[in-house]
């Protein structure tokens, strides 16, 4: 049996990657397609905001005892 | 160096990818910000729902944040970076979908959504009829409506929608097409 701690370092992991996948879209249209000085500075905001954000789950996810789940 | 890095954010107003030689950026339109109101205020709304919940729980309710457990900090921070990533889908979109008005031609970038785009653009000199529309108290007083560009012939009209102060685009739209039917330059 899969342990408890593997499907949710799956799930997690699944979770963050496809957040890194949409991040790099947007990103991507911003600079790609961008006219004028708007969606520059709307991509340095949503990097800044999205690697910030990111720490936080990252470290609150590094907090949890995963063999000990609740609410 | 810094400084240069920095430069980007003031110095590509008036540039774009495929701009001809002697072509000037007359304007640069997007939709009016309103139009881009209602979806941030919707992300604003659950952005506070979990303070508001907090706020307004009845006090029967003995509820402490210090007692929270992990786990829970950690499904609001994926909340919050959902929030994020939405928020910024709106604002792509947003900045993306826009209207180029230069010397030589008018250009729409219509974006819809990721990786779904459109580009149009017609020659002034053969935009024959400009017009704004103004629908409804909420485009009046707020101050957008649509722009028609009608060119020569039987083509296609060009709808530019929820522009902001449609009459002063219009005006400067004509002025431009003007000046390209006198051959003169415009600034």
């Amino acid at each position: 049996m899969i342990p408890t701690e593997t499907i949710v370092g799956v799930v997690v992991g699944a979770l963050f990657v496809g957040f890194w996948i949409t991040s790099f879209t947007i990103l991507y249209h911003l600079i790609r397609f961008g006219i004028g000085v708007l969606p520059k500075k709307l991509a340095v905001l949503f990097l800044v905001g999205a690697i910030s954000l990111f720490t936080w789950s990252i470290i609150l996810f590094a907090r949890l005892d995963l063999n000990n789940i609740s609410l | 160096m810094i400084r240069r890095l920095l430069n980007i954010f003031n110095y590509s107003e008036g540039h774009f990818q495929g701009q001809e030689v002697g072509e000037n950026v007359v304007l640069l339109l997007r939709r009016h910000k309103f139009t881009v109101l209602f979806p941030l205020s919707f992300l604003g709304l659950l952005a506070v729902l979990p303070l508001a919940i907090w706020v307004f729980l009845p006090p029967s309710i003995d509820f402490d944040l210090n007692t929270l457990s992990p786990l829970f900090w950690f499904i609001l921070s994926l909340f919050y970076l959902f929030l994020w990533v939405l928020l910024f889908y709106f604002l792509t979109l947003y900045s993306l979908n826009t209207v180029i008005v230069t010397n030589h031609r008018i250009i729409e970038n219509e974006q819809r959504a990721f990786f779904s785009r459109k580009v149009s653009e017609l020659h002034v000199y053969r935009v024959q009829d400009v017009s704004a529309h103004t629908h409804g108290l909420i485009e009046t007083f707020v101050g957008y409506g649509d722009i028609y560009v009608q060119t020569a012939g039987s083509e296609r009209e060009f709808t530019f929608k929820k522009i902001g102060n449609p009459e002063e685009v219009k005006d400067r739209i004509m002025q431009v097409v003007s000046a390209s039917q006198d051959g003169a330059t415009i600034k």
